[in-house]
């Protein structure tokens, strides 16, 4: 009895950090977000779901989420094909100098994404920009990038899948090295080649680990927001202007802040059912 | 004889104590916020600078230490924002640098001190000082003094002198327009030789460097083909959007045309520092910006065109006037120090020093001092700008107005819409907003 009581009494502090700093934030604005909440006026009447419904009828709502959409499929599935091809060769036992190759491809994500931005916002620069300067020793006319309609999102999506990339390789890895070697051993011994050990062995014993991996980076896209901020500002027009951005819009630029609070809660439904789809599928692999 | 001693001794020892507190008191009374230290938020800008350079006078003179945190001025506004909305006394900016298009908003909400009080019992600071319509822009409204002007920004045109004196364009000028090379004396004039200089300007030189970025840059800039052209946002006497007239559709068909046919590459994600880079960089002919650009574009340590450019007004009726003025928050933890700096930076003296630094005044008469003219030959001209610009409608929500104009702005250039249609579509957004702007309410008398 006595040791029940502690027990809980020493979860208290973490119980009240969690609560200050996770619940009542959700919570506060779950409240904001089904009232009129202009901030030049402040909180204003109960207006029920009329900010929810605002958001939906809102073209820019759509436009938004389908650029958050292409964002994510795209930069989650090319990191997903570059990091395991990276894995499967670094998980090779013959490979020499693995330890440099492993130093070298863990330095972009090791610097924070505001600095990314930055970084490659000089890199695509149309006139001060080094990648201008070596397309003009091939002859080829400068591009805009992050200036341009069609290239500011591949611009994007090619500087998150830089940035990015190594994060699916360590977890990769890490899966790989931990996969048990006697159904490997056993498929040799039946003769498999080593594209059917790869499809029917390495595949099917890496899905969990493939999934958790692909879940981590789609939640980290849904909600991307440093990168588009330093790089576009959502622009040219709203071609880049992703979910989290457009939040961002509504309640610093436009100042409605319960509106704002509306588009957010659409947001985390969106990112959670994508959880519980890839978690119902994990459940089932386990 | 030694008790006689002893008495004396306390006596000299008490005489000297109170001499000391006596003195304590006087340099208190003289410096009665010795101790605190001031934060604030400014713009990256020449006029910080010098004031950074000029503060240990201020702490000498005060005791006051003052901290400021310089950034760029697109994250300024959101900022700022959760420092306002504290309650008074808590918030960590004790005085600001409020844009004027911010002063509608900042007052509505009642974010702003009034300074009317303090500046009626203040003999060396008076609103009849500065030039009246930067006064009428980011110093009053409703009738009240919110705010100190500080630092003017009106537009210009700079252009490259070297490029457009050269034979070449001298003669394709004259091929073109049939007389010898002027200034362009309109919107539509300026546009034609822009695409002009785009055809004749030495290889990777662009027609003129703009900044189509979405929302501020695209509408700082697009404003003054707007204005220059007798267009407006919103009829200041109705509030109703004027932004779809005839002259407005025009002036954004011609900056559309500009952006596809004369701008430097990239320029739809060009802000103000890539458009000034490109101008610096002598990389553009023409550029309609900010006039405080230009000492550091004649300045050759920063710019390849220092000695080539000339600045001369938007051609037509003026472009955009904008301005920064000081203001005490209502979160201020310190409002009275912080009166005492505005005081101090809004003095003559150091106002002159800060203008000979390369600053943008507002005070009248440093515009007719020799020696600053003398330096900054430019200024002569800049105080003629000043008096042709228009500022940007001032409503309690213009940071919306400029999302909407600026979103619109941006669809059009990147052919999301044309001209028509992106002004229709914002004059109907900016009726709405304007139906609800408490200020415009206001106004009208609405409730």
């Amino acid at each position: 009895m006595v040791h029940f009581h502690i027990k809980y009494r020493l979860m208290i502090p973490a119980v009240i950090v969690l609560v200050c700093v996770i619940a009542f934030p959700l919570m506060y604005s779950l409240y904001i977000s089904f009232r009129e909440y202009l901030m030049i006026t402040g909180m204003g009447d109960f207006i029920g779901l009329a900010n929810y419904v605002q958001a939906l009828v809102d073209k820019e709502f759509f436009v938004s989420l389908l650029n958050t959409l292409r964002y994510s499929a795209a930069a989650v599935g090319l990191e997903f094909i570059i990091a395991f091809g990276l894995a499967l060769l670094l998980n090779r036992k013959d490979l020499r100098l693995r330890n440099i190759y492993m130093v070298v491809l863990m330095i972009p994500v090791l610097i924070t994404p505001v600095a990314v931005g930055l970084i490659w916002k000089l890199i695509l620069h149309p006139r001060l920009g080094i990648a201008n300067y070596m397309l003009g020793l091939l002859n080829i006319p400068p591009q805009g990038w992050f200036g341009d309609p069609q290239l500011a999102m591949p611009a994007l999506i090619g500087v998150d899948i830089w940035h990015e990339t190594s994060l699916i390789l360590l977890i990769l890895l890490a899966g790989l090295a931990n996969l048990p070697v006697e159904p490997f051993e056993a498929a040799t011994v039946d003769g498999a080649s080593p594209v059917k050990r790869f499809w029917y062995v390495t595949l099917p014993l890496l899905k969990p680990v493939i999934l958790v991996a692909v879940l981590i980076r789609l939640i980290s896209c849904l909600k991307i927001y440093d990168l588009v901020y330093v790089c576009t500002r959502g622009g040219p027009g709203i071609r880049t202007q992703t979910m989290s951005y457009f939040v961002y819009r509504i309640a610093f630029r436009t100042l409605r802040m319960g509106q704002a609070a509306a588009v957010s809660y659409l947001l985390l439904g969106i990112v959670l059912v994508f959880s519980l789809v890839f978690i119902k599928i994990l459940g089932k692999e386990g | 004889m030694k008790r006689k001693a002893y008495h004396k001794g306390i006596v000299a020892v008490l005489s000297l104590l109170m001499v000391l507190s006596v003195s304590c008191i006087g340099w208190a009374a003289k410096k009665p916020y010795a101790g605190v230290t001031l934060h604030t938020l400014l713009e990256e800008l020449i006029d910080t600078t010098v004031v950074k350079d000029l503060l240990p006078e201020f702490e000498r003179e005060t005791g006051i230490k003052v901290d400021i945190e310089a950034v760029q001025y697109m994250t300024m506004h959101e900022k700022l924002l959760p420092n306002l909305i504290a309650p008074e006394r808590s918030g960590s900016y004790d005085f600001l640098q409020v844009d004027s298009y911010w002063v509608g908003e900042f007052v509505s909400a009642g974010w702003l001190l009034s300074l009317e009080e303090l500046v009626k019992n203040e003999p060396t600071i008076s609103g009849g000082k500065y030039i009246p319509s930067l006064m009428e822009m980011t110093g009053e409204l409703k009738g009240l003094v919110y705010m100190l002007p500080q630092w003017t920004y009106p537009f210009g045109l700079v252009y490259r002198k070297d490029i457009v004196d050269s034979p070449k364009f001298q003669k394709a000028y004259k091929e073109k327009f049939g007389r010898e090379w002027r200034i362009p004396q309109s919107i539509p004039e300026y546009a034609e030789v822009a695409k002009l200089a785009a055809e004749v300007a030495p290889p990777g030189v662009a027609g003129c460097a703009m900044q189509a970025a979405r929302i501020d840059p695209i509408v700082m800039e697009w404003t003054n083909y707007l204005y220059s052209m007798g267009g407006d946002i919103y009829d200041r006497r109705t509030w109703k959007s004027t932004i779809n007239s005839p002259v407005a559709i025009e002036s954004a068909r011609i900056y559309k045309d500009l952006v596809d046919n004369a701008a430097q590459p990239g320029a739809m994600g060009a802000n103000f520092d890539d458009m000034f880079n490109t101008f610096a960089q002598g990389k553009a002919v023409f550029a309609i910006s900010h006039n405080f650009l230009m000492p550091e574009l004649e300045d050759p340590r920063k710019s390849r065109v220092a000695g080539k450019i000339e600045l001369v007004p938007v051609p037509g009726k003026g472009g955009q006037l904008g301005g920064w003025g000081w203001a005490i928050p209502k979160s201020s933890p310190n409002p009275n120090a912080a009166w005492e700096f505005l005081k101090w930076v809004e003095s003559e003296k150091i106002a002159y020093q800060r203008a000979m630094g390369g600053g943008m005044p507002c005070q009248e008469w440093i515009y007719r001092d020799k020696y600053f003219i003398e330096k900054y030959p430019f200024q002569a001209m800049c105080r003629q700008i000043i008096a042709m610009g228009t500022p940007q409608p001032i409503i309690s929500q213009s940071t919306e107005m400029i999302e909407i104009v600026g979103e619109n702005l941006s669809a059009m250039v990147i052919g999301d819409l044309s001209p028509v249609e992106a002004m229709n579509k914002a004059a109907a957004e900016l009726d709405k907003l304007a139906s609800k702007d408490p200020m415009v309410k206001e106004i009208l008398g609405l409730k």
